[in-house]
């Protein structure tokens, strides 16, 4: 063996002794809990998830036959295609600002914009229970003005878990965006206005052009947070919103059907990793 | 010198109670030393938890020096049926504190043992209906259902499980229904509209669709007792006890209405682990939390009704777990073997007819 093949495989060894750590933290935390998963998925009864025993696929058999479990899935699927199309039109507006400002609180401005996430998501959304609820500020308010008679519902249903999961995601989507929105440069759009493009028409040919990398990558993510959201559409739901999250933590907890929550989980994991191949491929036809 | 009064009339007061209590029953002075070890107990958070350690594992302890209690307190007893299964063949948890319905659901799994009525007499104060699988877990105390109000709000408590229908108080109704709370509400609902649960709940599946559009809220956050408490809705349907303890302790915000057509308890059993390290010492317990007088204490303190046909309770007890002389009489119980099968079909039943269409 010649000295320079030697020594590539000895980077190959330090690499890989380096990155071993990491592998079996990974391995122990995340790939055998989700074997175990998958195996539960397949067992016959809540202690069999456990302790092995036999095969079954009457779990998904349950949930592909139940009309009542592809709803869920439904809903699941409209809440994270609102959440994230509001998430991005809200969160673009500021991303593009902090990305373009060239003033020097913009280090500043970018900590404020994400300052959010280091409250915890339960928090916020008890925040949103006391804005949205019955006798919340916006209820108040309304009242106060005489606007209207009674209490106009905005929580304990899927309106209030959306407004809710919509504030509670837009951090990410900015850092999304910030992080996608490297092509943009503002010489291209000083040319464009030079040749006599006014503004919309530099926003449309330009801007979004350029920076729409960052918004699909920011949709994608939050689609992906909201799809498997559980605590906000428990907490803002008021048990209505009937989503993935929520039904496997009623079958784990409540009735203790563990094989089927671990079958429900399933479907979401290849609802997840479904939507990630599609988008991907789309995302990579739209840049070629 | 105020303070000095007030304490040695105190110690007067105490010292004259040990002294009529030893009198009473001189067994609950005496301490037995014969038998040493731990019993680990795993059971319900909370409240709970605070009331059964001062009350019941304390006076244990005392009577039986030797023996070490610890007390694990769990989120939920799917938590504790999954550490029990976890730990089955090696287990580290001796007795177990569990609702009925996931008893015997571990039952049917034999995570528990049989109790043997010559180690653990007070079986035999226990009714039939409490002894379940051939005395693989015992009832020893129920928590009622109840219609808990804000006294701010609600100056007329309501008397009947009929109120909740009543348009007044449409939207301020706190109802989380999709749990043990609506396995007992059904058959109660059930047997209003003159019906048998064990032929169909459909009547009372009807009387809950017609409460449904008082409802706010069926998830109420943090949890059913707060929500009253601030006045965020004026009725909740939850449990007695707690209740009853934050009535006390906290300012009154919250009272309980015990319907007059009677309730049913939320049933809580004990029971000994099958291959439990400490056996002796943990039928001890067990015993013991079987007895009239730790049901007795129990229920003065935390408002759970006893299970122990022996235990007398003084009125005003009575009255604060299952209400009226009226109420009293009308307090039901269910054949938990019989629910115990139905338990995950009327929770999907009540999910998906009522609460995921109202």
């Amino acid at each position: 063996m010649n000295p320079a093949a030697r020594s590539a495989d000895g980077s190959r060894r330090v690499l890989l002794m380096l990155l071993l750590p990491g592998l079996v933290a990974l391995g122990v935390t995340f790939v055998l809990p989700l074997l175990w998963l998958f195996r539960a998925s397949f067992a016959s009864s809540a202690i069999g998830a456990f302790s092995g025993g036999d095969w079954t696929l009457s779990s998904y058999e349950t949930v592909l036959t139940d009309p009542f479990y592809w709803l869920v899935a439904w809903n699941t699927l409209v809440l994270g295609f609102n959440v994230a199309v509001f998430t991005v039109i809200l969160s673009y507006p500021i991303a593009l600002f902090l990305a373009r400002t060239e003033s020097r609180w913009r280090g500043v401005l970018t900590a404020l914009a994400v300052a959010p996430l280091l409250t915890s998501s339960v928090v916020r959304t008890y925040g949103w229970m006391v804005i949205l609820g019955d006798q919340g500020v916006i209820n108040s308010t309304l009242q106060a003005l005489s606007l209207t008679d009674g209490v106009v519902r905005l929580t304990n249903n899927s309106f209030g878990a959306t407004v809710a999961l919509i504030e509670i995601f837009m951090p990410y989507a900015i850092l999304a965006m910030l992080s996608g929105f490297g092509r943009l440069n503002t010489q291209l759009e000083e040319a464009a206005a030079m040749l006599g493009a006014n503004r919309l028409k530099v926003f449309t040919r330009i801007i979004l052009p350029l920076s729409l990398p960052g918004v699909l990558t920011a949709a994608l993510l939050v689609f992906v947070l909201a799809i498997s959201a559980f605590v906000t559409p428990r907490l803002m739901g008021g048990g209505r919103v009937f989503v993935l999250g929520t039904e496997v933590y009623n079958e784990a907890t409540v009735t203790l059907n563990w094989p089927l929550a671990a079958a429900l989980s399933v479907l979401l994991l290849v609802l997840f990793s479904s939507v990630i191949v599609i988008y991907q491929r789309a995302l990579r036809a739209l840049e070629a | 010198m105020t303070i000095r009064t007030s304490i040695s009339r105190r110690a007067a007061v105490a010292s004259a109670l040990a002294i009529g209590l030893s009198l009473l029953s001189p067994a609950a002075m005496a301490q037995d030393t014969s038998v040493t070890g731990t019993v680990n107990v795993i059971g319900f958070s909370g409240v709970f938890a605070e009331n059964y350690e001062k009350f019941i594992i304390e006076p244990f302890e005392a009577k039986y020096p030797g023996i070490d209690v610890t007390y694990r307190p769990s989120k939920n007893s799917a938590e504790t049926l999954a550490l029990l299964t976890l730990q089955r063949g090696n287990p580290e948890i001796d007795v177990a504190l569990i609702d009925v319905s996931v008893a015997i659901k571990a039952n049917q799994e034999g995570l528990f043992a049989q109790l043997d009525p010559a180690k653990v007499p007070n079986i035999a104060d226990a009714p039939d209906w409490a002894r379940l699988d051939g005395d693989r877990a015992v009832a020893f105390s129920q928590d009622n259902l109840a219609i808990l109000y804000n006294t701010d709000n609600v100056k007329e408590p309501p008397t009947s499980w009929n109120d909740l229908t009543d348009p007044k108080y449409k939207g301020k109704i706190a109802a989380k229904l999709g749990d043990t709370r609506g396995v007992i509400l059904l058959p109660i609902l059930t047997k209003l509209k003159g019906g048998d649960y064990k032929e169909s709940i459909d009547p009372g599946m009807e009387m809950l669709k017609e409460i449904a559009p008082n409802v706010s809220t069926w998830e109420p956050a943090p949890d059913c007792y707060a929500v009253v408490q601030s006045g965020e809705v004026d009725l909740s349907i939850c449990w007695n006890g707690r209740a009853q303890y934050l009535h006390d302790t906290q300012g009154g915000k919250i009272a309980v209405a015990l319907p007059k057509e009677g309730s049913i308890g939320q049933t809580n059993t004990i029971g000994l682990v099958e291959g439990s390290k400490n056996k002796e010492a943990a039928e001890l317990f067990v015993n013991y939390a079987l007895s009239a007088e730790a049901q007795a204490t129990f229920a003065e303190k935390s408002f759970y009704g006893p299970v122990n046909t022996k235990v007398e309770l003084p009125d005003e007890v009575a009255s604060r777990i299952y209400g009226s002389k009226e109420a009293q009489a009308a307090q039901m119980s269910l054949d938990w073997n019989f629910v115990a099968d139905q338990y995950s079909p009327w929770i999907q039943r009540i999910n998906r007819e009522v609460i995921a269409r109202y």
